[in-house]
């Protein structure tokens, strides 16, 4: 049993792991019956409310922590708190009590996921060292970014890396397309590189991956299909909408001339209709607006339900263990 | 597929010079890296039991060649790039313009085709009736 500071921030861990997981089970709610109106909003607003699905458990988590921590002590807001909530024992702290198996599930849950996902970055890092090394490592500058052409006959072209992402174009992209259509894929694949986006959804990944795993598909796949649209998106400032998505169904029609036993048929990062979506987004975008004072505004509701839901679990939990 | 530094390099000379032995494999990288013929030949071992390479013995000697071509790696590269990281169901890491999708047929890419021309029009009838 641990009585000094370790204890408190033993149990402040505690806090943090059962606000996230009320709050995880509370966003649970709206996302029930909100969810399928979020892709009538325009882009921007649609990742703002993904990106509250996926980091509010984490803020709510955390801000509850530091609301039953000494940080707020000598405020109003501590006695509010302090009569609505309040942790016993604060500086008492069991390792074979219920909290103590909670901090260490999650402590070995978190240790196993980076272990999974560090391996997994590791050879994709090699696997795009190695494509580097047999590609023509041809260091064309485009803009401030790096363009590396792949000496293959594979229509394909992406953005790779986390920290200084390096976007990679297939010959067999470049010469079945026409000099417009070449720009319209680089536009594309440039801004993957500026917006960061493997870096964001490799966070979204790690983040995402404490929820059940059908929720954390969807909010990846949605995120993904999301950076597609923004990439789409500033294609659409120097060329038209119509010669983008046009571009589109071209590429696509040429990966499907592919035979079918290439090696890289499984190279499918999105279902069809995902194609279907970021043509009908390109022709007619969605344009309805969220103001950013309502994710704000619904995340202190959340906050509040959050710390109470907290208090009371933490006594429900303690009381069938007190009584059983 | 994971490959070290050295193996790129064996592999590279080989696609331009098959059927060589150890030797001269060493002879060549040795230009290129510091590397004793143990270390060539513990390349040319992995990379056989990868079965990027094959060999015949020749006398005392292994000839060996690159069993995979160039491009054929590359598109395995490609695709482990874009499918290691993810599980089944989760997006990828890699951010490409489109994906290669199997579910995607002709005709549905030929709707689409239709809704863009469609949209062109309305767009031209619109430009034309404002002049």
């Amino acid at each position: 049993m641990l009585i000094n500071d370790v204890a408190i921030i033993m149990n402040l861990i505690t806090i943090a792991l059962l606000g996230f997981f009320v709050g995880a089970l509370l966003l649970t709610i709206p996302w029930t019956f909100f969810g399928k109106l979020i892709g009538t909003y325009s882009i921007q607003s649609q990742k703002t409310l993904i990106l509250t699905w996926v980091l509010g458990p984490w803020v709510l988590g955390l801000m509850t922590m530091l609301f039953f921590s000494a940080l707020f002590e000598q405020t109003a807001i501590y006695k509010w708190v302090d009569n609505v909530v309040h942790w016993h024992h604060l500086y008492v702290f069991q390792f074979s009590s219920w909290h103590g198996v909670t901090v260490v599930l999650f402590a070995l849950f978190s240790l196993g996921l980076i272990a999974i996902k560090g391996t997994q970055l590791y050879r994709q890092g090699n696997a795009i060292n190695t494509l580097k090394h047999f590609s023509m490592a041809e260091d064309q500058s485009q803009g401030q970014q790096n363009v590396q052409i792949i000496d293959s006959d594979i229509p394909i072209a992406f953005t790779s890396g986390f920290f200084r992402p390096v976007c990679f174009v297939a010959k067999g992209m470049a010469d079945n397309l026409s000099d417009k259509e070449l720009d319209i894929v680089m536009g594309h694949e440039l801004a993957h590189a500026r917006n960061k986006d493997p870096l964001t959804k490799l966070l979204i990944a790690f983040l995402s991956a404490y929820y059940p795993k059908r929720l954390a598909q969807l909010l990846n796949t949605k995120y993904a299909l999301l950076t597609e649209h923004i990439a789409d998106q500033s294609t659409v400032l120097i060329h038209s909408a119509e010669d983008v998505a046009a571009t589109l169904v071209k590429v696509v029609r040429l990966n499907n001339a592919l035979p079918k036993n290439a090696p890289n048929t499984s190279l499918s990062f999105f279902g069809g209709n995902d194609i279907s979506q970021r043509v009908q987004q390109l022709l007619t975008p969605t344009r309805k607006s969220m103001p950013v004072i309502v994710p704000i505004a619904f995340m202190t509701v959340m906050l509040c339900f959050t710390i109470v839901a907290v208090d009371a679990t933490h006594h429900l939990v303690e009381s069938v263990f007190t009584h059983s | 597929m994971f490959l070290g530094e050295l193996e790129k390099q064996v592999l590279q000379y080989l696609w331009s010079s098959p059927g060589v032995d150890v030797k001269r494999v060493h002879g060549e990288l040795s230009k290129q890296r510091d590397s004793s013929l143990n270390t060539v030949q513990s390349a040319l071992e992995r990379l056989f039991k990868k079965g990027l390479l094959s060999r015949e013995k020749q006398g005392h000697a292994y000839l060996y060649r690159a069993e995979i071509a160039r491009d054929d790696l590359i598109a395995k590269l490609i695709d482990s790039v874009a499918s290691d990281f993810v599980s089944k169901g989760e997006s990828s890491l890699v951010a490409a313009f489109s994906s290669v999708s199997t579910e995607m047929d002709e005709e549905q890419l030929d709707q689409l085709e239709q809704l863009i021309e469609i949209q062109r029009q309305q767009l031209k009838k619109g430009d034309s009736s404002a002049d």
